[in-house]
């Protein structure tokens, strides 16, 4: 399944292990394809893995960007990473700093898009409920919870 | 009608949960920006449940349309002061519904009190990638903005007037009269946030006046004594990237714990380092490093942790998590010329 876009021909191809998945992309790379993953069969915490990884790669982060990149696209904020790990507010937003600048966007929600467009899910599964690529688990207990607020439940 | 609406509901649910997300994110790359202390960023998508109530009390046209707060994302602020900084913001940055908007003081007469509660629907992001589609109509999110101390007295009176279905006039009133009390707590916060700041100006007095300090450093002595040293950063800790002044103290306050460990505790001690020559070549080493024209451009921040690093190098590893800058380490771990290399070279 190729499809053309871009100049680059994107390649999608499914497989289960992180680490074939690497050798596969790393291949295909170097063949002058763009690689697609696809991660429809995946649970939302390894597409999520999976993509924070790619980007790591792209980007050349660090591991501590890695990690923190991680965080913000399972949806934390940067106070919810300080209080977790010990370190100051101050500290996490020069790390995004750093991974803003090193991948090239300004704002979580173009991070988001980012990563989004890096992992791949095939449309025929479109009736699927976690078809894509969604990092979230599908109605998150706390996202769907009732607020105790007439304005917000 | 309704049936239709669930039925597609349930088929976006995945990604109406990555659109909450991401409006999340929009909401908190807003707020990021802006000298603001978060306490909370909350999102949820609206339960099915409570849709069914709003379809028994209301008609939709075009319920993906009319209902703007099918994701809606609340965020909770430490200062009553900062729930205004963060609606001119959010309504500057983002794109708004004027005519869904409802900002909840205008109701509020001089005589009356009420929670401050800021409603806003914004713009929902759109076209995330390829797959992720919400259902055509969905224009809006709704976002809450309100302080700490409000959102608590909402909470209660939710559980215990709006939930209980109590009309009594009597608990009503007592709990307008929380709420009126609660504008005078708000006030006193906002009010000994800034005294912070008056402390820090007065040290700031002393040490520009008689140029040493033998006293013990803390945080704002700390904030005023750099600021007297390299004048040009108003906020204390500007420099190549803006630290918001909130967080000058938490940050001064690890700088400061760094500079303990290398046993530098006063202003005096702090300047003779600053004084030394091992310290200036790092200086000068980092402003090449980054392009700066002069050491005016060099933050606070870099020049204490520049400091520290020379005095104790174990800095590197005790403290490993103040060093977000790789061109610091850089420039604190190139090798060092010994002195006969450095009679050599000239």
């Amino acid at each position: 399944m190729a499809k053309k876009e871009n100049s680059k021909i994107r390649v999608r191809f499914a497989v289960d292990d992180d680490e074939q998945a690497n050798k596969i992309c790393a291949l295909l790379e170097a063949l002058g394809y763009e690689a697609i993953r696809d991660v429809t069969p995946m649970p939302p915490k390894s597409r999520l893995r999976w993509a924070v990884h790619r980007l790591a790669v792209r980007a050349h982060l660090t591991e501590r960007e890695q990690d923190i990149l991680g965080q913000i696209l399972a949806g934390r904020t940067n106070s919810e990473i300080a209080d977790d790990s010990g370190a100051s507010k101050a500290t996490i937003k020069w790390h995004m700093h750093n991974i803003f600048a090193k991948t090239g966007v300004t704002t979580r929600e173009a991070l988001l898009r980012q990563a989004l467009q890096l992992v791949g899910s095939t449309s025929h599964h479109r009736d699927d409920e976690s078809a894509d690529g969604t990092f979230v688990e599908p109605l998150e207990k706390k996202s769907v919870a009732e607020f105790g607020d007439k304005d917000y439940d | 009608m309704t049936n239709e609406f669930f039925e597609s509901y349930k088929a976006s649910v995945a990604h109406l949960e990555t659109t909450r997300q991401a409006a999340k994110m929009r909401v908190e790359d807003v707020l990021e920006s802006e000298p603001i202390l978060v306490h909370e960023i909350h999102s949820r998508l609206k339960k099915p449940e409570s849709l069914v109530r709003k379809f028994r009390t209301k008609r939709y046209e075009d319920p993906w349309h009319d209902i703007t707060d099918i994701i809606g994302v609340r965020v909770i602020l430490y200062y009553n002061d900062h729930v205004d900084l963060a609606v001119a913001a959010l309504k500057k940055k983002l794109g708004w519904s004027r005519r869904h908007t409802i900002d909840k003081t205008e109701n509020i007469g001089s005589k009356e009190f009420g929670y401050r509660s800021f409603h806003i629907v914004a713009e929902l992001p759109k076209n995330l990638s390829q797959e992720t589609q919400v259902p055509a109509g969905m224009r809006y999110f709704e976002i809450q903005v309100r302080s700490v101390l409000a959102h608590t007295w909402a909470q209660i009176e939710h559980e215990i007037v709006y939930k209980s279905g109590i009309k009594s006039p009597d608990i009503v009133r007592r709990f307008s009269a929380i709420s009126g009390t609660l504008e005078i707590l708000e006030r006193e916060f906002v009010e000994l946030r800034e005294s912070l700041w008056k402390l820090v100006s007065r040290h700031k007095e002393e040490y520009s006046a008689k140029a040493e300090g033998a006293e013990t450093l803390d945080s704002a002595r700390l904030i005023a004594a750099m600021s007297v040293h390299a004048s040009r950063r108003p906020s204390g800790w500007g420099g190549n990237q803006e630290i918001d002044s909130w967080l000058c103290f938490e940050e001064a306050k690890r700088h400061l714990d760094a500079l303990g460990f290398a046993g530098v505790t006063t202003w005096n001690s702090l300047r003779s380092v600053f004084g030394s020559q091992e310290y200036k070549d790092s200086v000068v080493q980092y402003a090449l490093e980054v392009g700066a024209e002069t050491q005016n451009e060099i933050s606070h921040r870099t020049m204490v942790q520049i400091a520290a690093l020379t005095v104790e190098p174990r800095i590197l590893t005790e403290f490993a998590d103040l060093f977000t800058d790789e061109k610091v380490l850089k420039v604190m771990q190139r090798p060092k010329l010994s002195p006969a290399d450095q009679m050599q070279e000239t």
